[in-house]
C-alpha cells in the first residue's frame, strides 16, 4: 500500500474520532452564544456571539450555590476517598494479614454493582443516617464507587514501591504515619493526582444519586440543576440556557484535566528513570 | 559502643525455620562479617539484630540489656542497605537529616554535624542533589553517611556493594575499612556472600550455611583451619580442590596454593593439564586426574606448562586437610 494511503486514511480515522468526541460539546458552546430565534437555526460555525445565556443562567434562580454545591461535594469525596484510600493501600499492600486477598476482591466487586440497584437501599440508609437533603448524603454515596478503584490503583502503586526504602524509615525512627506522610505520600502523588481527578470527575457528573438524594433547588448538583432549568411553560425548553450551563460546568473539567495530566507525564517519567 | 550477644537465637517463617538456635557474642567495636551462601540466613540474622523482623525464640542482648522487643531506633543502629534505600524526592542533605530529626539536637547543631559527616565523605559539594542525579558510587556513600550521621552504637551492613562495579568495590571496601578505623568504638556487622570481602573486611567471620553457624573465626583461622569442607570451600579464592580417596571414605583437601607441579612420575597424584589460565602475576592450571576429578594448581608466572602435558602433583604435606564423609575434620 502505498504511504500517502496509510497517511491519509490514518488521519481521516483521527479525524473521524475527534469528531466524534468533540462535536457535541463544540456544539454547545456554538449554540450558547446564539440568542433568541437564532437557536432554531442549524449552523456549525459561530454565527453571532452574545452572552445572554450565560448572564441568565448565573443571575436567575440559584446556579451558583448549585455550582458550588458540586465543588463542595466533589471535592469532599476526592479529600475522603484518598485518605482513606492511602491508609486503606499501606495495609493491603505492606501488612499480612488473614483475608487479605478476599477482601481486595470484596471491595473490587463493590464497584460492579449497578447505582440503581443499590439505590433503594441506600435511600433507606441515608434516611435513617438523618443526612437526606444534605450534601454529606451525596459525598457518603458517592464513595461507594470511587473507594473501590482508588484503594485498587493506590495498592498496587505502593506494591510497587521498594520496601527498603521504608525499612530505611523505619530505621531512622519513623512511625507509620511518618513513613506514609513523609516517604510515600511525596512518591506517590502521581497516583494521587490521577485517582482524585477520576474520582473528581465521577462525582461531578453523577447524576442518579443526587437526583434522589436532594429534594430541594438550593441543595442540588450541576447534573441535576441543568436537566431541571426550564422554560417560561411546559411547552418551552430553553436550549440558550442549558447549553451555557453545561458549558460552565464542563470548561473547569476540561481545565483540571489539562493542568494535571502535563504533571501526571512528568511524576511519572520522572520516576520511571532510575540511573 | 555496643557489645552484642545473640542467645539460642531462632527465626520461623510460618513453619519453615531458616535460623536455627544461633548464639554469637560479638564485642565493642568489632567488625564482623557473615558471609554464606544465598539462603544460608545470613540475611535474616542482620534483620533479626537491626530490629525489622521478630525473632521467634532466643535472647538478643545490646550492653547486656534484652533488646528483643526494642525498636530499630531504640537499639541505637544504623543500617546500609544493598540498593541503598535512599528517599527518593529528598536531597542528600534532607535524606541525612530525616533520621536526626528524633534526636535531641539544635537545628544549628544538626546542621554543622551533616556537613561535618557529608565532608568526611567527601559528598559535601552534593548535598542539594537529589539521588537520583548521583552516581553508584556517591549514592553508596550517601547511604553511609545517612548511616554514621546518627552515631550509632551499631552498624549494619546489607549486601553495601554488590551494586557496585569491581573497580569501585575494590575502593568503596577500602572506605568501608577506614570508617571502622574511624569509628573505633562502633560494633559493625557486614552481611556478604563475597568471601573476599569478608576476609579483607572482617576482625571476626561467621560462616553460615543452611541458618546455622559453620564456624567463627579470624579471616587466617578459617583460611587455614576450617573446621569442615563447606567452609573450606567457601573460603579462599580460587576454592579449596576436594579429592577423593581410594578407600572412598575420606577426603583430601588441599588449596590450588599448596600444590606443586612436578615432573610426571613423582608427587602424589598425576593427571593431564586440561587447561591454563594465565592471569599474569600467577597461573591457575586445571589437571585432571585418572578418577575423573578436577585439580586446580596455582604456580608462579615463572612455569612453564603446556596443555596435554601429563603432570606430577606435589602437595605440601602440613596444608593438607582431612575431611570424612559428612565433611567433618578427620
Amino acid at each position: 500500500m502505498p504511504i500517502w494511503i496509510k497517511r491519509t486514511s490514518f488521519y481521516a480515522l483521527v479525524a473521524v474520532i475527534f469528531v466524534l468526541s468533540v462535536f457535541p460539546f463544540y456544539y454547545a458552546v456554538v449554540t450558547s452564544f446564539k440568542s433568541g430565534q437564532a437557536i432554531f437555526n442549524v449552523d456549525y460555525w459561530p454565527t453571532s456571539f452574545s452572552l445572554d445565556n450565560y448572564f441568565t443562567v448565573l443571575t436567575q434562580g440559584v446556579f451558583g450555590q448549585q455550582i458550588l454545591n458540586s465543588i463542595m461535594v466533589a471535592t469532599g469525596v476526592v479529600l475522603i476517598s484518598l485518605a482513606l484510600a492511602v491508609g486503606a493501600s499501606y495495609a493491603l499492600s505492606r501488612i499480612a494479614f488473614r483475608g487479605k486477598t478476599l477482601m481486595l476482591f470484596t471491595i473490587l466487586s463493590v464497584s460492579m454493582f449497578p447505582q440503581i440497584a443499590v439505590l433503594a437501599g441506600l435511600f433507606e440508609l441515608i434516611r435513617s443516617m438523618g443526612i437526606y437533603n444534605s450534601l454529606w448524603s451525596l459525598v457518603f454515596s458517592y464513595m461507594i464507587f470511587t473507594l473501590p478503584f482508588t484503594v485498587w490503583v493506590l495498592t498496587t502503586f505502593m506494591k510497587a514501591l521498594p520496601v527498603e526504602i521504608e525499612e530505611a524509615a523505619i530505621v531512622d525512627g519513623a512511625s507509620p504515619i511518618e513513613i506514609i506522610v513523609k516517604v510515600f505520600l511525596p512518591l506517590m502523588w502521581p497516583a494521587l493526582v490521577t485517582t482524585g481527578l477520576l474520582a473528581f470527575i465521577h462525582a461531578w457528573n453523577e447524576f442518579l444519586f443526587a437526583f434522589t438524594f436532594m429534594a430541594t433547588d438550593a441543595k442540588r448538583t450541576v447534573p441535576v440543576a441543568i436537566a431541571m432549568i426550564s422554560g417560561g411553560s411546559e411547552f418551552e425548553v430553553p436550549w440558550g440556557n442549558i447549553m451555557a450551563a453545561s458549558v460552565v460546568v464542563t470548561v473547569p473539567l476540561i481545565a483540571l484535566v489539562l493542568i494535571f495530566q502535563r504533571k501526571i507525564v512528568a511524576g511519572l517519567t520522572a520516576g520511571a528513570v532510575k540511573g | 559502643m555496643a557489645e552484642l550477644q545473640l542467645e539460642n537465637i531462632s527465626k520461623n517463617f510460618g513453619s519453615i525455620k531458616v535460623i536455627h538456635d544461633v548464639s554469637l557474642a560479638v564485642q565493642q567495636g568489632e567488625f564482623v562479617v557473615f558471609v554464606g551462601p544465598s539462603g544460608s540466613g545470613k540475611s535474616t540474622m542482620l534483620r533479626l539484630i537491626a530490629g525489622l523482623e521478630d525473632i521467634s525464640s532466643g535472647t538478643l542482648k545490646i550492653d547486656g540489656q534484652v533488646a528483643n522487643d526494642l525498636t530499630p531506633v531504640q537499639r541505637g543502629i544504623a543500617m546500609v542497605f544493598q540498593s541503598y534505600a535512599l528517599y527518593p524526592h529528598m536531597n542528600v542533605y534532607d535524606n541525612m537529616a530525616f533520621g536526626l530529626r528524633r534526636h535531641n539536637m539544635s537545628k544549628t547543631e544538626a546542621d554543622a554535624h551533616i556537613r561535618d559527616t557529608a565532608r568526611s565523605l567527601d559528598i559535601e559539594q552534593y548535598l542539594d542533589r537529589l539521588p537520583r542525579q548521583l552516581s553508584g558510587g556517591q549514592r553508596q556513600r550517601v547511604a553511609i553517611g545517612r548511616a554514621i550521621v546518627r552515631q550509632p552504637k551499631l552498624f549494619l551492613f546489607d549486601e553495601p556493594l554488590s551494586n557496585l562495579d569491581a573497580a569501585l568495590r575494590v575502593n568503596t571496601r577500602l572506605e568501608i575499612a577506614k570508617l571502622h578505623e574511624r569509628m573505633p568504638d562502633t560494633t559493625m556487622i557486614y552481611v556478604t556472600h563475597d568471601q573476599i570481602e569478608a576476609m579483607t573486611l572482617a576482625d571476626r567471620i561467621v560462616v553460615m550455611n543452611h541458618g546455622n553457624i559453620e564456624q567463627v573465626g579470624t579471616p587466617m583461622e578459617l583460611y587455614h583451619n576450617p573446621v569442615n569442607q563447606f567452609v573450606a570451600e567457601f573460603i579462599g579464592s580460587p576454592k579449596m580442590n576436594i579429592i577423593q580417596d581410594e578407600n572412598a571414605v575420606e577426603k583430601t583437601g588441599i588449596r590450588p596454593e599448596h600444590i606443586e607441579l612436578v615432573a610426571d612420575g613423582q608427587g602424589q597424584w598425576r593427571g593431564k593439564v586440561e587447561a591454563i589460565e594465565e592471569l599474569g602475576a600467577e597461573t591457575l592450571v586445571f589437571v585432571r586426574l585418572p578418577t575423573e576429578e578436577l585439580v586446580l594448581v596455582r604456580v608462579g608466572d615463572d612455569q612453564s606448562v603446556t596443555r596435554n602435558d601429563m603432570v606430577g602433583l606435589a602437595p605440601i604435606e602440613d596444608k593438607i586437610l582431612r575431611f570424612n564423609r559428612d565433611g567433618g575434620r578427620c
